[in-house]
């Protein structure tokens, strides 16, 4: 949390410290030519988590939940069209993740090992642990309203493209019934966690909608904020392992430095 | 002012992950975690008092509480051999938070409730009355069904040639994934042979029944008949993952408590030694055959230095605790408990090994312990007989290969 107050405190600074500019339409660039078309270098912090929406209810309560990693570095080309509209490309990187504690019951789980032939599944009740990152790129390609001089609100698809990544997590203090509800109980201590990797079973791309908000602090430099929703869960359907359609939502905010 | 527009954001991923928890979804289980019956006076019809608790004791921590085991789905009240009951007696038990219990009559499920007068009616050997229940769960997907009943034991009597084990009753269990033995010896009827198997099912599914641990070999007995053979196996992944990466082969009277099978103390508390035995045990005798496995490993599959042997041994012990609760050894304690009467183990020394004729044991019982026959007589004490490939599997040390055959075992005892 600590990196995240300096950041609002940045923000802070930036946004009453150096309101300087002049608040014209027209001049969001830094020189009047470069109006119309530019390029922004972004950089930020991302705080978000792959999650199951709504949370399903066998999701008992979050013990624990930390953000990983957590930072994008990309740029955006644009075009306006009009004094409001244009559109605007990019390219960001990003490496993000989270790590989270939940109790769960009556959770559907199955760990599979030797290339699937050995098995086990069923329903546990206890704590199951996750971790997750992922680092990647986003192709964003969003339609920009410009609101104000010094505001900019753009929305559109994104496509995000994963190189790494990891989801893997242990389930223990609870117990298992083999199959079904109805099925043999075995418990699961913490000196016996099951462990488990899906990496391998993600998916390596997904798309979703982002919007991004853009505020001219100075000449040069912007400040963003927006969030990426993934419409796409990060597992094939034919995962069964996990029960629920798992999505990306992170959300970013930052500096941004435009040409 | 500007702030407003990312304090939301953040918060929308708060809420989003941690925010929205649903309302508790209602419980999908539905078992017959106690089960008890009330006599003013116990002991005039049982052995001992905690006798109208159905099940096993919980754990050796909490050695006044009973639950049943989620694997059985029949629940017995053993009474004394010479006592009947005719009576219906006052009956209680305990389901699953939210599930609702109802009792089968007439082919009706009909609520039951706690203290019902029900008839149990048990008068001779196989003469009883059993009656069934059904458990539904608060959701109402799920159901279980038991049987309830009491039985009468016969009388104890001992064979003039011992006890004799031969092996040769064996089954594939339920789902047909590994054996299952039944002691049939008409002179021993609550004896039950246990064995790793099913915890290895859990860790191995993919294994056919003759790839288990504990499996029979038809027609290579001593006698031409079946024999037993225990092999220490590789678990695979998942036995890895959670640091029991070989089980060795093993078969005991008593019972496996797979729930155990992962819990704190390892597989130590899963197996669960002995049941009530009113004889004075003497002399163990019988044959095996033993090949140790090239190398040894830890449980964390590292190599380690010595050759396997192999484990036979046999233990009477004192059934209840100075409190008056139950007593189960387990592997934590079978050999060591203040309560254990009299051994019988093999010496590792003794051992033949890598010989392919069959080699012949012959274990006196060394008594630790002065206990009259009438306390015997009285079920005071419980009986175990245990045979494992790998002396150290209880701690999942051994050689994957280890190997040892067992048939005809006799037991010798004073009365």
């Amino acid at each position: 949390m600590k990196r995240v107050k300096l950041i609002i405190f940045l923000l802070f600074v930036a946004t009453t410290g150096f309101a300087q500019t002049t608040d014209k339409y027209t001049e969001w660039g830094p020189t009047n030519q470069q109006t119309q078309n530019g390029i922004i270098i972004r950089a930020g912090y991302v705080i978000g988590g792959t999650t199951p929406l709504p949370l399903p209810a066998e999701i008992r309560s979050i013990n624990e939940f930390s953000p990983k990693g957590g930072f994008t570095v990309g740029f955006d080309a644009y075009h306006m069209f009009s004094r409001h509209w244009g559109i605007q490309v990019g390219w960001h990187l990003f490496y993000e993740g989270f790590h989270t504690s939940a109790e769960v019951k009556n959770y559907r789980m199955s760990i599979t090992q030797n290339q699937g032939e050995d098995f086990l599944e069923g329903y546990f009740t206890g704590t199951d642990v996750t971790d997750t990152w992922m680092l990647g790129g986003t192709i964003p390609l969003t339609v920009t309203f410009r609101l104000s001089p010094r505001w900019n609100v753009s929305a559109g698809p994104f496509i995000s493209l994963l190189f790494d990544k990891t989801f893997e997590g242990e389930v223990y203090d609870g117990y298992l019934r083999k199959d079904t509800p109805t099925g043999q109980k075995t418990e699961f201590s913490r000196e016996s966690k099951a462990t488990y990797d899906f990496a391998d079973d993600m998916l390596s791309a997904y798309w979703g909608a982002q919007l991004l908000f853009d505020w001219k602090a100075m000449r040069h430099m912007n400040v963003f904020g927006g969030v990426d929703w993934a419409c796409s869960g990060i597992f094939p359907k034919r995962f069964q392992t996990v029960e629920f359609k798992m999505f990306p939502i992170y959300a970013k905010f930052g500096l941004a430095y435009r040409y | 002012m500007r702030l407003r527009f990312y304090f939301p954001m953040l918060v929308l991923g708060i809420l989003v992950l941690g925010g929205c928890i649903a309302d508790e979804p209602e419980n999908a289980e539905c078992d017959i975690e106690k089960c008890w019956v009330h006599f003013d006076e116990p002991k005039a019809l049982f052995y001992h008092a905690y006798d109208t608790l159905a099940g096993q004791p919980v754990s050796i921590d909490r050695p006044e509480e009973k639950v049943i085991s989620t694997a059985v789905d029949s629940i017995v009240f053993t009474i004394r051999w010479d006592k009947q009951l005719t009576q219906p007696v006052p009956l209680y038990f305990q389901v699953t938070p939210g599930a609702r219990l109802f009792q089968i009559v007439d082919n009706q499920e009909k609520p039951f409730e706690n203290g019902t007068l029900v008839d149990l009616t048990a008068t001779a050997v196989g003469e009883n009355t059993v009656q069934h229940f059904v458990v539904r769960s608060e959701d109402g997907k799920w159901h279980r069904r038991y049987r309830v009943y009491f039985q009468v034991p016969p009388m104890p009597s001992y064979p003039p040639e011992g006890f004799e084990f031969k092996f040769d009753d064996f089954a594939l269990n339920s789902t047909g994934k590994y054996y299952v033995w039944t002691e049939t010896n008409p002179f021993v009827t609550n004896f039950e042979w246990a064995n790793g198997n099913p915890g290895f099912n859990y860790s191995k599914s993919s294994a056919k029944p003759d790839q288990y641990p504990t499996v029979p070999m038809a027609g290579e007995g001593v006698d031409g008949g079946a024999c037993l053979k225990l092999t220490t196996c590789d678990t695979g992944g998942f036995g890895k993952m959670v640091n029991m990466p070989q089980a060795a082969g093993n078969m005991f009277i008593g019972t496996f408590d797979l729930a155990k099978a992962l819990a704190k103390d390892g597989a130590l508390t899963a197996t669960r030694f002995g049941f009530p035995f009113a004889h004075k045990p003497l002399r163990l005798h019988g044959y095996y055959k033993y090949s140790p496995g090239p190398q040894k490993h830890d449980r964390y599959k590292n190599p380690i230095d010595g050759e396997d042997i192999c484990d036979i041994y046999s233990v009477f012990y004192r059934n209840t605790d100075a409190d008056g609760n139950q007593v189960q050894l387990d592997g934590t304690n079978v050999l060591t408990s203040p309560l254990v009467v009299a051994v019988a183990r093999i010496k590792s020394e003794d051992i033949v090994l890598n010989t392919t004729e069959w080699q012949e044991f012959d274990l006196v019982f060394e008594y630790r312990d002065e206990v009259t026959d009438e306390f015997i007589q009285q079920n005071g004490c419980s009986f175990t007989i245990c045979f494992a490939a790998s002396i150290e599997g209880d701690i999942f040390q051994g050689a994957e290969g280890s190997t040892l055959w067992i048939d005809n075992v006799t037991l010798e005892c004073e009365y």
